[in-house]
């Protein structure tokens, strides 16, 4: 998996995981999208970088949010955007998915944003994909959303400009939870000193320490001199399920309020990667409050995919038709 | 009076090596002294306890009647086939569409245990048996409801049928897509616990000791489901178990970047299951070996891993990895002799697949060090979906006779 999005010098050919990827790559990103960052604050918001390329935005799953980022950072870098919404059943068949990227393929696209709701999917095209076509994962199943992670690694770092003496907790959802699992990786990468988990069992996957993470149960012993604290949003179904018990058990159990909020160190930020559920996750005081960088992630999540765009398509992308 | 001698490194039941057996009128009537050369080895033909070869009819590239011929040049003599077949084995009719040709290995039914593999209403088993039936079982279905496993047991002990199971708790198989574990939590994928084989054994187990029926154990894959059948067998309970090749050659560690070929059922699990299971073949807590052979054409893995059709081909594979377990040490001859052919036949009802003098002369030759790349080129089966793709293999069929007569 680590060969398949790495070109043989090392540049991204595809953008799948974040797991495989050096430090130094995730820098570069970081980097590259502090210095994209500007064009959003100019009279015209666009630089040439992808003039004459063809980006499709290939959605088998809706979101509206994630896609319509996707198309503006595009078309800041001057490529033709054209977005596909696929309606697929679960009976679909691989090969039938197979032929709809051949036949884009076929568009002379140059790359794909895919996000498809089975884990493992964007590898699946990146090993399909045609040499020269790109493959950028907006999201598979519970494995990976490494934009996501990018963008929120981006506003850790404007707002602690190193990684290394942070205390990092992400809270909720993490079984089912793509971002997490991204997000967990990439924190690593970056030498953060402690990535926490906080969860009941039922949310987590097996074996979480095996993801280089200390896993607290109770929220008020695991927020303690946090950096850092990302929510995640948690599906409601899950609460009508086996999951979790109903009511507002899991609010009071795991619910971000202002009180618990002053367990974590003073200057800490509050993440969330949206769209946020208030009252279940967290409470709308600190989802607004002075801590929270939400709306940030937001428009830092356009830089970011600016830079991944730039660095696979642009230069990167070359060496790898 | 058809008489011939064939030579090739056999070893008894007291371990003691020979050059070779004597045929007199397709029995074995005595052992050849060892030679100085014989390096291949002469084993009892082998006995594959489970496939899953999916249509019965057709002759297309992976069809039943072709794999059974590659099955052959594979050495292969025995094929038991498990009834999660197109139509299903839970009738006469559909046993009949079996292949049987002098070509094709020999095809066993596993017979259905429940009508259409439903686990809700009992199968014709008397029928069955009249049709050629020695054992019934329900392949990879669950049989959710335990007080018509019970009657089912029951009944198939009166019709004086083994009964094949393959242990796990539908609940907690559902969905699954590989062993809950650290790998599953990497890829983001949902988890099968060992707990869906070992709650399913707990059930089963509790059936058999109250029914007195005779259970055979398909595809153990966890180091616990190994205890638990030694704990069984202990308590004297009329069990026997096998595990698959997959199982002892891979753990989920070889589905990072998802390989969607070794989407299996059930799935890899980790080193120390694999561990286990090798261990149980060694102590004899497992009495066979199978490949569970499953072929698929090539779009049935052509998919997202969650999507991809769960199963593997590995008839190929399958002698050459068996015998590397000899190789490797970790078996001798006599035991490979047991675990390939002699408890598969006892388990499938058939006369005795002993290499010994006053038995049928049913035996292969086999030449463990001729070396070979698992390549479709290289390979007899023409599945799209083989589990040990480019592995490099040691071993191959060289002669094969059935009651004396070369088939091979």
């Amino acid at each position: 998996m680590d060969n398949l999005q790495l070109n043989p010098d090392g540049s991204l050919r595809h953008f799948l995981s974040i797991e495989g990827l050096k430090p130094a790559l995730l820098e570069q990103i970081i980097e590259t999208a502090a210095s994209l960052e500007q064009v959003a604050e100019r009279a015209v918001k666009k630089v040439p970088v992808l003039r004459g390329k063809t980006v499709m935005n290939l959605f088998f799953e809706p979101s509206t949010r994630t896609r319509t980022t996707f198309e503006i950072a595009a078309q800041r870098l001057s490529a033709d955007v054209i977005n596909l919404d696929v309606q697929t059943s679960s009976t679909t068949k691989g090969e039938s998915l197979l032929d709809t990227l051949k036949t884009l393929e076929a568009m002379h696209a140059d790359m794909f944003v895919i996000r498809h709701r089975e884990s493992g999917a964007a590898a699946f095209f990146a090993q399909h994909a045609a040499p020269g076509v790109h493959i950028l994962n907006a999201g598979d199943g519970w494995h990976a959303h490494p934009t996501q992670a990018m963008l929120d690694m981006f506003t850790i770092w404007k707002h602690k400009s190193r990684f290394d003496r942070l205390k990092v907790a992400i809270v909720g959802d993490i079984l089912h939870s793509r971002v997490a699992r991204s997000q967990i990786h990439a924190l690593n990468l970056l030498g953060t000193m402690e990535v926490r988990l906080i969860a009941p069992q039922t949310l987590l996957p097996e074996q979480p320490e095996s993801l280089g993470v200390h896993v607290y149960h109770d929220m008020d012993q695991g927020l303690r001199d946090c950096d850092v604290i990302i929510m995640l949003r948690l599906q409601k179904e899950r609460m009508q399920g086996a999951h979790l018990p109903g009511g507002d058990e899991y609010f009071r159990c795991y619910g971000l309020t202002e009180e618990r909020l002053r367990l974590a160190r003073p200057d800490c930020i509050v993440m969330h990667p949206g769209p946020m559920n208030r009252g279940v996750e967290i409470a709308s005081s600190v989802a607004d409050g002075p801590q929270s960088v939400i709306l940030e992630q937001v428009s830092n999540g356009l830089a970011v995919r600016m830079a991944i765009m730039a660095m696979v398509l642009g230069s990167g992308g070359e060496s790898g038709a | 009076m058809n008489s011939q001698a064939i030579h090739g490194l056999c070893v008894d039941a007291q371990g003691q090596t020979h050059g070779g057996v004597q045929v007199e009128d397709r029995r074995i009537s005595a052992w050849l002294p060892a030679g100085p050369d014989t390096r291949e080895w002469l084993l009892p033909a082998p006995v594959d306890l489970a496939w899953h070869p999916g249509a019965l009819e057709g002759q297309g590239a992976h069809s039943l009647r072709h794999e059974l011929a590659a099955a052959l040049r594979c050495g292969i003599a025995d094929v038991a086939v498990e009834p999660d077949t197109r139509p299903v084995l839970d009738d006469p009719a559909a046993i009949a569409l079996l292949p049987k040709a002098a070509d094709l290995a020999r095809v066993h039914p596993i017979g259905a245990l429940s009508e259409q593999l439903e686990g809700e209403a009992l199968s014709r088993m008397a029928s069955l048996k009249e049709a050629g039936v020695r054992c019934v079982g329900m392949a990879l279905h669950p049989f959710r409801d335990s007080n018509v496993l019970r009657r089912a047991l029951q009944y198939a002990r009166s019709m004086g049928l083994t009964v094949l199971l393959h242990p796990q708790d539908a609940s907690l198989t559902q969905g699954g897509v590989a062993h809950a574990g650290k790998v599953a939590t990497r890829l983001g994928l949902k988890g099968i616990p060992v707990a869906a084989e070992t709650a399913g054994l707990a059930r089963d187990l509790a059936l058999v000791a109250d029914t007195g029926c005779r259970v055979h154990f398909c595809r153990i894959s966890s180091a616990r489901g190994v205890e638990m059948i030694a704990q069984a067998k202990a308590d004297g309970l009329p069990v026997t178990a096998d595990t698959t090749i997959a199982h002892l050659f891979l753990t989920d560690h070889d589905l990072m970047g998802f390989n969607s070929h070794l989407h299996l059922r059930p799935p890899l699990r980790d080193q120390s299951d694999r561990d286990a299971l090798r261990q149980g073949l060694a102590d004899g807590t497992l009495d066979a070996i199978v490949s569970q052979h499953t072929p698929l054409g090539r779009g049935a893995k052509t998919a997202p891993f969650p999507m991809s059709t769960p199963g593997a081909a590995t008839l190929d594979a399958w002698l050459p990895l068996c015998a590397k377990l000899v190789r490797e040490g970790l078996l001798t001859q006599a035991r490979l002799q047991a675990l390939i052919a002699e408890n598969p036949a006892r388990i499938l009802g058939l006369e005795p697949r002993v290499l010994a003098p006053g038995h049928a002369a049913d035996c292969l030759l086999f030449d463990p060090e001729s070396e070979w790349l698992h390549e479709p080129e290289q390979c007899h089966s023409r599945a799209g979906n083989p589990a040990f793709h480019r592995w490099p293999l040691s071993g191959r069929a060289r002669q094969l006779w059935l009651d004396g007569q070369p088939v091979l």
